[in-house]
């Protein structure tokens, strides 16, 4: 009928099918364009919305369990974190070394622990002896590309609270009153009484509430397993004799779980250009605010906050308190950040409703993804199984070669390729978005293994050899293009340069 | 018949290009071992190589200790190790010389993990199982090959300086579902080919729909032209843990000889399954023009000859890979060959098995033995070909 | 890029969406092609893949992964030819004779 329409114009018909044409293909490139600004929208980078919470999106409650995902095994008891801290133990290494190789002998509990651990002494010896020098002359040879992201990394941990300056049975208290307001002391005289709170589960609202607003991305809040707390306190925690057992204060009755991301464009560019500073700056600021608030209410609190100012491990209670799950690296995976969180935590005794643990799926992803342990240059992440850790069947890392590997880099030496690689750190796009509901969702495990075979098939990643310096065997490679504002060549003249004139 | 002898002499020139390229390869100088071992004994300055062993020694002449070599092969070809112990019989380093992985296999085995575990150990005491020290579940060919390496090197080490045998224990044959799936692929396919009718075709659908779940998705373990070029190089893998790889190899070329089509193309070979069920949702397929099917065969040979000659020229067998078999069964490839997948697969739409027929280096090795079949007996009838 | 944040632009999508369907239904009866209910699943399926394939490109080039998008490209771009095609013929079944496949009988 179409065809014998007469020259005048166009049928409607005609113009229908035209039109469909047109919007087809319309539609089409509509969709591009919208992947497109998905991809590149930095709104998608979770962190900035903090204030109001907007980032904790992740309907928990459908994945509560009862139970956290990791197993109790065996007896379990408490991490020695003199020895079994790697900064704590590195850091009485080296000061007992030069008396060793001159024939002296570690002191306890040193002694013992690489009597039983001979690999970690070799580790140790190797990174005094050859990885630290190594690194010094390589900073000189190689350092000057990374002059401003060393230079970011330090504006980011300028800003620091006042360290703890009493063990928890005066630091942790409210101050007695003396300069009225000003001290944080609501009562008239003596010390501040706590006040009677009307509910806990309001309590745990408005503590979330004020984490958000002091910035934390997200917040979790759960009663504090006493395993998690070191057996003996670390040194300037404000405790006086740090061979003595800590013995765990009653008032360490919750813990609220607080932590942010690290900026995402110089993690992914990782290990050379990435800093841990701004989220640790982050954290700790938020978690100093939080205690100073609870202790504004009468309530005791103690901040245990990175770098390496805890008397706790950290990841396990972000675990109890429903942030995520413990990964294959040894970080806690959440579902809205991915292991992109440097979390931080206030212990403190004033009642409020604790959050449960939750499960979405991230134990038989680990299980069978292996992304970041074949991503490891340094082979500190197993690609093996779960093992039994002080009573508790979990993954374990080598933490001794990952110190090794990012005590070995340049720039703020340091090293966040697990994070960067592992398939849950992605932006808040439809597309990770729609692949994390699926994995958390499918019971089968098929869409975990499909993905993992996607990601590894398409992704791209150096060969992690190539992660190592020149002077040791590499190319100094990143994971991704750092940003456009830590390219130190683009705006400052190097000699190199200078060379060229 | 002209033709037919052309062809034949420009086989023969490519046949002995490739081994005088081979001889090429094969001939050059031995790596050199001096810099491995001397970072294994940082205070050698002088070596004396005695029955298959180096004597190491320092600069006052005082022993050091002994280093020797191992070498399997992997999945790309052999790799070289040396290892050092000393005179007390520890483990003093052992290193990499050579390898032909592609750098996602060494990626994946952490080879340096490995080398380094047991430094220290007495020479006794070495755990060879390289899935069970790396943590590695499901151990490749690469994998194992590299703890028989450093096996063999101990084992030359220990017999020359301690007079002592290294038990090498015997590995069974590994002989499981693929190597049963392989066996049977090729009695059905010998035994059906000769029938006629829906029968043979039914038969053919089966026995293709099981290569491809099989060799395919399941192990992804087709005939790739790095794996014959890595044989003909001389880097046989183990035949116990490869016995699927001799069988299909073995199929292919004792049915090439046999049949007029070999019966791995027609029964086994997951990828031209692929293509064909491309193929029927495609519907009727396109034939090609005879002349474009003989320049393209002429263009796959001087590919398949040019990829051949580099492989051996450098034996590195992996570098004849050019088929994008494995990124379609496990996502492994480079973006060219996520190309030529793509671009193979919307041919097969309209094109009948578009890769068997214009780009499958398998048909250039079928055809040469076919023209080698036809010189030895004589052409057979046209009738008996089809 | 504002704009693809909106609720706008998932309109003017649904139009586009309405009148392709619209042109495609036209193009169907003038050709007197049958257009029972399952077809129309078919075709929503198909260009569900066929969106998400162009969207993912998309995305990934926007996230600045381009070796993803071209390997997904034509990962999703395969699937998506693949059932096109297939697609195509099942909506081609019951056409006119004018257009019908002649040797569909041996």
């Amino acid at each position: 009928m179409s065809e014998n329409q007469p020259e005048s114009g166009v049928s409607r018909r005609q113009f229908l099918k035209g039109a469909g044409v047109v919007s087809g293909i319309a539609g089409g490139a509509g969709l591009g364009l919208f992947g497109y600004a998905a991809g590149r929208d930095p709104h998608t980078y979770l962190g900035w919305q903090n204030e109001q919470g907007a980032s904790q999106t992740f309907y928990r409650k459908r994945y509560e369990v009862e139970e956290p995902t990791y197993e109790v095994v065996g007896p379990t008891s408490r991490p020695d974190a003199r020895v079994e801290n790697i900064f704590a133990r590195r850091g009485s290494f080296r000061i007992q070394y030069t008396r060793v190789k001159e024939g002296g002998e570690f002191e306890e509990p040193l002694k013992s622990y690489y009597d039983n651990h001979p690999q970690d002494l070799e580790l140790d010896i190797i990174n005094q002896e050859e990885i630290m020098p190594r690194m010094m002359q390589d900073q000189a040879t190689y350092g000057d590309q990374f002059l401003l992201a060393v230079a970011w990394s330090s504006a980011m941990g300028a800003v620091s609270p006042l360290p703890i300056s009493g063990p928890p049975q005066e630091a942790d208290f409210p101050r007695p009153r003396g300069g009225g307001m000003m001290a944080g002391g609501m009562g008239m005289g003596g010390a501040p009484q706590p006040l009677r709170l009307k509910d806990p589960a309001k309590t745990a609202l408005l503590i979330k509430k004020l984490a958000h607003e002091f910035g934390s991305t997200l917040v979790g809040i759960t009663e504090l397993n006493p395993d998690w707390v070191y057996g003996y306190p670390l040194r300037g925690r404000g405790f006086e004799n740090v061979d003595e057992p800590l013995e765990i204060p009653a008032h360490w009755k919750y813990a609220i779980v607080v932590g942010t991301p690290m900026s995402w464009d110089p993690m992914y560019a990782n290990p050379n250009y990435g800093t841990s500073n701004d989220a640790y700056s982050r954290s700790r600021i938020i978690a100093a605010r939080l205690a100073a608030f609870i202790k504004a209410l009468g309530y005791p609190a103690r901040t245990h906050t990175p770098g390496n100012s805890y008397d706790l491990m950290v990841p396990p209670i972000a675990v109890d308190a429903g942030l995520g799950e413990h990964g294959r690296h040894g970080i806690v995976i959440t579902p809205e950040l991915g292991s992109n969180i440097r979390p931080a935590i206030v212990t403190t005794n004033m009642p409020m409703a604790t959050d449960k643990p939750i499960d979405f799926g991230v134990q038989d992803f680990c299980r069978h993804c292996k992304v970041c342990a074949e991503n490891c240059p340094s082979g500190a992440i197993t690609l093996g199984d779960k093992v039994e850790v002080r009573g508790y069947r979990r993954f374990k890392v080598d933490t001794a070669k990952c110190n090794n590997f990012w005590t070995s880099n340049l720039g703020n030496i340091g090293c966040r390729l697990c994070v960067s690689v592992c398939p849950y750190t992605r932006k808040a796009n439809w597309l990770h978005r729609t692949a994390l509901k699926l994995t958390a969702n499918d019971p089968t495990g098929l869409s975990e293994r499909t993905l993992t075979a996607l990601q590894k098939g398409m992704y791209d990643a150096p060969d992690p050899q190539t992660y190592y310096m020149p002077s040791l065997g590499g190319e100094n490679s990143s994971y991704r293009e750092p940003p456009w504002w830590l390219k130190t060549e683009d705006f400052i003249e190097l000699e190199a340069d200078h060379a060229d004139l | 018949m002209r033709s037919h002898r052309r062809a034949l002499f420009a086989y023969s020139l490519g046949v002995i290009a490739l081994i005088i390229a081979l001889w090429y390869g094969r001939t050059r100088t031995a790596p050199d071992l001096a810099v491995p071992i001397a970072e294994i004994f940082p205070q050698a300055t002088a070596f004396r190589f005695e029955r298959g062993v180096f004597h190491v020694y320092d600069d006052r002449e005082s022993l050091l200790g002994w280093a020797g070599s191992g070498s399997e092969s992997g999945y790309g070809g052999p790799m070289l190790l040396v290892v050092g112990i000393d005179t007390l019989g520890r483990v003093a380093g052992s290193r990499v010389v050579e390898q032909r992985e592609t750098p996602i296999f060494w990626r994946m085995v952490k080879a340096r993990d490995f080398l380094t575990s047991f430094v220290g150990d007495h020479f006794d005491q070495i755990n060879y199982d390289y899935g069970a020290v790396v943590g590695l579940t499901g151990a490749t060919i690469s994998a194992t090959a590299i703890g028989a390496s450093v096996r063999s090197a101990v084992a030359d080490l220990a017999s020359e300086a301690f007079d002592v045998t290294v038990p090498v224990p015997a590995r069974p044959f590994e002989f499981g579902l693929l190597e049963i799936t392989v066996l049977l692929l090729f009695i059905v396919g010998a035994v059906t080919q000769r029938a006629r009718g829906p029968v043979r075709r039914r038969v053919r659908w089966a026995c293709q729909i099981t290569g491809l779940l099989v060799l395919g998705f399941w192990r992804d373990s087709p005939i790739t032209l790095a794996k014959i070029t890595a044989l003909l190089s001389g880097y046989f893998p183990d035949p116990r843990t490869q016995v699927a790889l001799y069988l299909l190899i073995a199929g292919f070329v004792l049915t090439s000889f046999h049949c007029s089509r070999n019966l791995y193309c027609l029964y086994a070979c997951p990828f031209g399954t692929a293509q064909r069920c491309v193929g029927v949702i495609g519907g009727k397929g396109l034939k090609l023009p005879i002349w474009f099917v003989r320049w393209m065969e002429r263009i796959r040979n001087v590919a398949v000859f040019a990829a051949m000659f580099m492989a051996f020229l450098t034996l590195k067998p992996v570098l004849a890979s050019y088929e994008p078999f494995a990124v379609l069964f496990s996502l492994n490839g480079t973006t060219l060959q996520w190309l030529l997948l793509f671009i193979v697969l919307v041919m097969s739409l309209g094109i009948s098995t578009p890769w068997c027929n214009l780009f499958c280096p398998m048909r250039t090795i079928e055809l040469l033995f076919q023209n080698l079949r036809r010189t030895l007996r004589g052409p057979r009838t046209a009738s008996a070909n089809e | 890029m504002q704009i693809f944040n909106s609720g706008l632009f998932w309109f003017v999508e649904g139009v586009l969406c309405c009148v392709t369907l619209l042109g495609l239904k036209a193009w169907a009866q003038d050709r007197s092609i049958p257009t029972p209910w399952w077809k129309w699943v078919v075709l929503v399926l198909w260009v569900s893949l066929a969106g998400f394939t162009i969207a993912f490109v998309g995305t990934s080039f926007g996230e600045g992964e381009s070796t993803a998008a071209i390997r997904g490209g034509m990962l999703f771009g395969i699937l998506a030819v693949l059932s096109g095609v297939g697609a195509w013929r099942l909506w081609m079944i019951g056409a006119g004779s004018s257009n019908q496949v002649t040797d569909a009988k041996p």
